[in-house]
């Protein structure tokens, strides 16, 4: 397996939560987290020294942050004063350099830079920013080296000066940031915004810590406009949501390296199709959008001890265990075996999808009882106006729900699914083996089909390692051969 | 009031307690402490599947040409009305979940019958603190119901994090740090273990990533900026 660093983002920041996803290394952000959103931090989880350094640096900005060093409405500021967003990150970024450099954090030195793409004749805001940059990094000399003809003498001073003064800041951990505004106009003035955005790739690394926006709104980001409009035409979602979508499709979607890290992938996932919603919904107004519904959890009293508990529970003689036979130990004819010991039995959990035409009686639950004691089996269907819907647990460690309550409960809910996809996140939570016992038939809010739906709860199946069967006679088949 | 205080003050005044949180932020360590100051004795027992109800009453041992009954920790608590703290109990067998029913139910109504024949019963200052990592949502309804105060702990014990600050500067402010992203969090243990590993003679890089695994690179970046390592 392979073994995955986990960044600690809260601790620079001395709070949290905090929503982590990977990165190639090309585009990394962190974004503080505020009293309603949570914070926001892309980075590459490997331990190579450029990873490193790369999230050294976003921790320094966040420890700015936390530290208030820096106030997070400074980019709001900057704004305000007409500073495109680069040159302020330029700054930002040789001031947390220096202050990680003052503090021991020599890691910081391995921070990729490059200005091997770019056209420098063309871009001088650019040049200029790197050349700041580069200030401390293990590859500053030999870039200012190339960027050295890009600037007259004056300039060259200018910049220089500019670059010690950030660091000045940053080693005292004092920034003065009306200063820092007023230098970075300067430079703007001077250099001019870059002709270029700041998502151009001719860069091989940027590094932005954006205070100004919200998370959402900077996932959104994360996704060209363009590949969106391409993804969301009905051609590209019926090709989409016929097949299982694997990182390999996503990744050729995004047009970004395979990323085979299944705990961030998941939410990656999440965020991205709720992006991808959200836009659809925007371009395409006379377009219904149908999302799940809501889901509650009820709780019904498991009033009945299944009889396959007991087999289930019963203790053998042994050798190991509390001392309960101690005739077998005394008797000359016992063999020895004084101790209990219990056999763990079988469990997992059974999601059934209770609309349409399933139904669920007291003796399919015995079924699947003899076969998985341990099995936890939990039923969902849509309430009769098709606008939320409910989960019933109905058997959970051998003890399960008596037919009265089942025949209630049955009575009072409608015929829809319309919460597969709450569910099926509820099952992913849930103890292994996971079943879905579904047509795989799935509905939103009025019981309405959407293919973005189909598409979520597919990616669901198989990143949740659930496994479907259309009936419960299949269910007891792989049960039975376990 | 913090958690911790909000427990500390309950503590004193309840007899059945639920804690439940991340491991390694001190609900045992605090549960023991607490009930040590009310009571003569504590006794701990950690509970998982395994583990059947004789371990815990007590049993009949051979002793010569007749047997004798050995009184178990929930037992020996009853009886001499001592703490008990009861680790995981959200792991316990359902014949354990079932006898803890007798243990917690209220004193005046409480008692157990023992395979000798006696009927124990609670005396007094007989307290339970209960601790599991699991939401005690999980647990029976009958069971959960018995405790009179179910508190959910997210922080380490302020007792903790200044002790690893004492040892080296700013480990428990990290730590604390950390658990306010709980998925990302950095278990205690790992720090002491640290703390230990260095103690013993291992470098600095080498204890760390024993201690951290493959974030001890982060924890050391984080430990520079926190003052922790002087460099």
């Amino acid at each position: 397996m392979e073994r995955k660093n986990i960044p600690l983002p809260a601790v620079a920041a001395g709070k949290g939560p905090f929503a982590v996803n990977p990165s190639d290394g090309t585009y990394n952000f962190c974004v503080y987290p505020r009293e309603k959103e949570i914070g926001l931090l892309a980075v590459p989880l490997e331990n190579t020294e450029k990873a490193i350094a790369i999230r050294a640096h976003e921790y320094g900005h966040l420890i700015l942050y936390r530290e208030k060093i820096i106030s997070l409405d400074i980019a709001y500021k900057a704004e305000i004063k007409k500073i495109h967003n680069s040159w302020l990150q330029a700054g930002m970024d040789v001031i947390v350099n220096s202050f990680l450099i003052q503090r021991g954090c020599l890691e910081i030195k391995s921070l990729p830079l490059s200005c091997h793409n770019l056209d420098t004749r063309e871009n001088r805001s650019q040049a200029a920013q790197i050349f700041i940059r580069s200030q401390f990094l293990n590859v500053g000399d030999e870039i200012r080296k190339s960027l050295i003809g890009m600037f007259s003498t004056n300039e060259l001073e200018f910049l220089q000066s500019v670059t010690e003064e950030l660091s000045l800041w940053g080693k005292s951990g004092k920034v003065p940031e009306k200063k820092l505004l007023k230098t970075m106009r300067k430079m703007q003035r001077i250099w001019g915004a870059p002709v270029t955005d700041t998502f151009n790739h001719s860069l091989e690394f940027k590094i932005t810590s954006d205070t100004s926006r919200s998370p959402t709104e900077i996932l959104t980001d994360l996704i060209p406009e363009k590949t969106i409009q391409e993804l969301t035409t009905p051609e590209k979602i019926r090709e989409l949501s016929e097949k299982i979508i694997t990182s390999k499709d996503i990744s050729a979607v995004l047009q970004k390296p395979e990323i085979d890290k299944e705990n961030n992938l998941l939410s990656m996932l999440v965020d991205w199709i709720k992006n991808i919603k959200r836009r659809w919904k925007l371009s395409q107004q006379n377009v219904s959008q149908v999302t799940w519904g809501p889901m509650q959890i009820e709780k019904i009293p498991l009033a009945i001890t299944h009889a396959s508990l007991h087999k289930a529970r019963r203790p053998k003689p042994g050798y190991v265990g509390a001392f309960r036979y101690p005739h077998r130990a005394l008797l000359p004819s016992g063999n020895g075996a004084a101790f209990a010991y219990r056999k763990r039995a079988i469990g997992g959990t059974i999601l059934l999808d209770y609309s349409g035409s399933m139904y669920l009686s007291s003796d399919d639950i015995d079924g699947l009882l003899k076969n998985a004691p341990m099995a936890t089996i939990a039923c969902y269907v849509s309430n009769k106006e098709c606008k939320d819907g409910s989960l019933a647990i109905m058997a959970k460690q051998g003890r399960m729900i008596d037919n009265k309550c089942l025949i209630e409960w049955c009575s009072r809910r409608g015929r829809g699914n319309v919460i597969d996809g709450p569910a099926l996140y509820w099952l992913i939570k849930q103890e292994h083996p996971r079943i879905w016992i579904s047509d795989g038939k799935v509905t939103g809010i009025g019981d309405e089909f959407s293919r973005l739906l189909a598409m979520e709860s597919k990616i669901l199946l198989r990143k949740g390692d659930i496994k479907q069967y259309r009936c419960i006679d299949e269910c007891l088949k792989f049960y039975s051969k376990v | 009031m913090n958690e911790w205080q909000l427990f500390e003050n309950a503590a004193k005044t309840v007899q059945r307690l639920y804690l439940w949180g991340p491991p390694g932020i001190g609900k045992s360590y605090a549960g023991q402490k607490e009930l040590e100051k009310n009571n003569r004795s504590v006794w701990q027992v950690t509970l998982n599947d395994d583990l059947v109800v004789q371990e815990l009453l007590g049993h009949f041992v051979p002793n010569g040409t007749h047997f004798e009954w050995n009184d178990g920790p929930i037992s020996m608590a009853l009886r001499q009305g001592g703490g008990l703290v009861i680790n995981e109990v959200a792991r316990a067998s359902g014949a354990v979940k079932d006898m803890l029913l007798s243990v917690l139910d209220d004193p005046e109504v409480s008692s157990i019958g023992l395979p000798t024949g006696e009927r124990l019963k609670p005396k007094d200052g007989f307290a339970v603190v209960a601790t599991a990592n699991r939401s005690p949502e999980e647990l029976d309804e009958a069971l959960l119901d018995r405790f009179d105060v179910i508190l959910q702990i997210t922080k380490p014990h302020p007792e903790i994090i200044s002790l690893l600050n004492t040892k080296m500067r700013g480990l428990g402010a990290m730590i604390e740090d950390s658990y306010s992203d709980p998925p990302r969090a950095i278990s205690p243990r790992r720090a002491f273990s640290f703390l230990s590993l260095l103690e013993k003679g291992f470098l600095l890089d080498d204890a760390a990533y024993l201690s951290f695994g493959e974030r001890h690179r982060d924890v050391m970046v984080l430990m520079k900026t926190h003052g922790g390592i002087n460099v």
